[in-house]
């Protein structure tokens, strides 16, 4: 990732992704990582988001004004191969003992309950909700924007495993006025993000 | 009319609640301005809540009802349960009001794979040259209510409608997994008589639809959204950024379908 970011300065972030499980190992890891340029913390859903052994993390995300980038899915109901389930009321916890970190619900298209997700994290004001994933469900988006608003809305991709251009389209027509479009856009990640992370865009206006 | 490519035809569209979660208003009217809005000239209605009923037949005469002021752009795609008394008269009533596909849930019917029940109706399909359609899954495997335990349509039973009928048909929802499973399982006469939808075939980066193309041919694909269960801009998106290799593919024109069983 470090490479990457490196040869395509001019266009690629970097999110530094860590194990909780191996909490000294992580925190050298965000700092080393940090120091050369990435501007988003990683979890490794390997322990659920409320576990407290997240908290030094977090509190490290807070100091570096880092964005924390989660999944949570609500699928309880059964276990998934490679996944420790978190759904949205366990990053919702995370978010209340954490107030001073933004924190971005990854995938809203990623499988599990999205309707359960956004009504767990509606009142959580510092949780964003990245809307990517290969879930293409109609309503998933008007869902979002009832719950949390355009202001917590951020648009994503999921690239490589999709490209996301059908959300693109259809934020057309989900009744998102200019301003509110240019924030899931891209607005809100300026916003979200440490200050000059985008360098081609700026608070008051695109590329 | 946007300035997005034209479709001549949506196969794959419903009208009314589904049972396990909301749809916004998946009503006719709202229907007929995506359509337009999204460069469809037609679109075949099935109404989605009788996939559910027992009987479908009164699912049937509601989506006859509802989408009567809308049939220059609506046509209907009514259900036919072929192990029901009376079967055979919901067929013809079906073919009285005009459908231009019959719709069949083995799976929610809960039919063995052999699908004998089902080859009954695709014969009579056949005879009356209509296309059967067929539905694979109506959501995400990783997002279903509890209640929702019928499964997937199985590559059984559409094989066996493939190998026991002469049977038209256009199987929906259906990803890469099952369209190879079945398509590699048929003669070459066989594998002409069935058509997939795109609406659940991933594009790209790994592009499944892009792979399927060129090994099966788009011929052999016909233009689905799922609406109002999916976003009717996956499909088009996924169109739209086929490799420059495969940008000039023509799906099937539903149709045409039958035009050879003339």
């Amino acid at each position: 990732m470090l490479a990457l970011l490196e040869q395509e300065s001019g266009r690629v972030r970097g999110y530094v992704t860590v194990n909780p499980n191996h909490t000294r190992h992580a925190m050298a890891e965000v700092e080393r990582c940090v120091a050369r340029g990435m501007v988003g913390l990683k979890l490794l859903a390997s322990r659920r988001a409320d576990d407290r052994l997240l908290d030094p993390l977090m509190e490290l995300a807070a100091a570096r004004a880092l964005p924390v980038l989660h999944h949570a899915w609500q699928h309880r109901t059964r276990h998934w191969p490679g996944q420790d389930i978190s759904d949205g009321a366990d990053l919702a916890r995370l978010a209340e003992r954490h107030p001073g970190v933004r924190i971005i619900l990854a995938h809203i298209g990623g499988g599990g309950d999205y309707a359960h997700t956004f009504a767990a994290v509606a009142d959580v004001p510092n949780i964003l909700l990245d809307i990517s994933g290969s879930g293409v469900d109609r309503g998933m988006l008007d869902d979002a924007l009832a719950m949390v608003g355009a202001d917590r809305m951020l648009w994503g991709s999921d690239v490589t495993m999709e490209t996301g251009l059908a959300k693109l389209r259809a934020l057309e027509v989900i009744g998102l006025g200019e301003e509110e479009m240019a924030l899931v856009r891209w607005g809100n990640a300026v916003r979200v993000f440490p200050p000059g992370s985008f360098p081609m865009l700026s608070r008051e206006g695109g590329s | 009319m946007s300035d997005r490519p034209h479709h001549p035809v949506d196969t794959n569209l419903f009208i009314g609640p589904y049972p396990f979660r909301y749809l916004p208003h998946p009503d006719p009217d709202v229907l007929v301005r995506v359509l337009d809005r999204e460069g469809v000239d037609e679109g075949w209605v099935g109404h989605l809540p009788s996939a559910f009923y027992r009987d479908p037949s009164h699912g049937n005469t509601e989506l006859y009802r509802a989408i009567r002021d809308y049939r220059n752009v609506l046509t209907p795609a009514p259900a036919v349960r072929p192990d029901w008394p009376r079967w055979e008269r919901e067929f013809e009533r079906a073919m009285e009001e005009g459908a231009r596909a019959i719709r069949a849930y083995p799976a929610q019917w809960g039919y063995a794979p052999d699908g004998s029940p089902l080859v009954e109706l695709a014969h009579a399909c056949a005879s009356s040259r209509v296309p059967l359609l067929l539905t694979v899954r109506f959501e995400d495997l990783r997002q279903r209510s509890r209640l929702d335990v019928a499964g997937d349509l199985s590559a059984a039973a559409v094989r066996a409608v493939a190998r026991g009928s002469d049977a038209r048909v256009v199987v929906t929802a259906a990803g890469r997994d099952l369209i190879e499973e079945v398509h590699w399982g048929l003669t070459p006469e066989e594998q002409r008589r069935i058509w997939w939808d795109i609406s659940w075939i991933w594009g790209p980066p790994e592009d499944h639809l892009a792979h399927l193309f060129r090994a099966m041919g788009a011929e052999r694909f016909v233009y689905g959204t799922g609406w109002p269960l999916r976003l009717t801009q996956a499909p088009a998106a996924n169109l739209a950024l086929l490799p420059d290799s495969l940008a000039a593919s023509r799906l099937a024109d539903p149709r045409t379908l039958m035009d050879d069983t003339r």
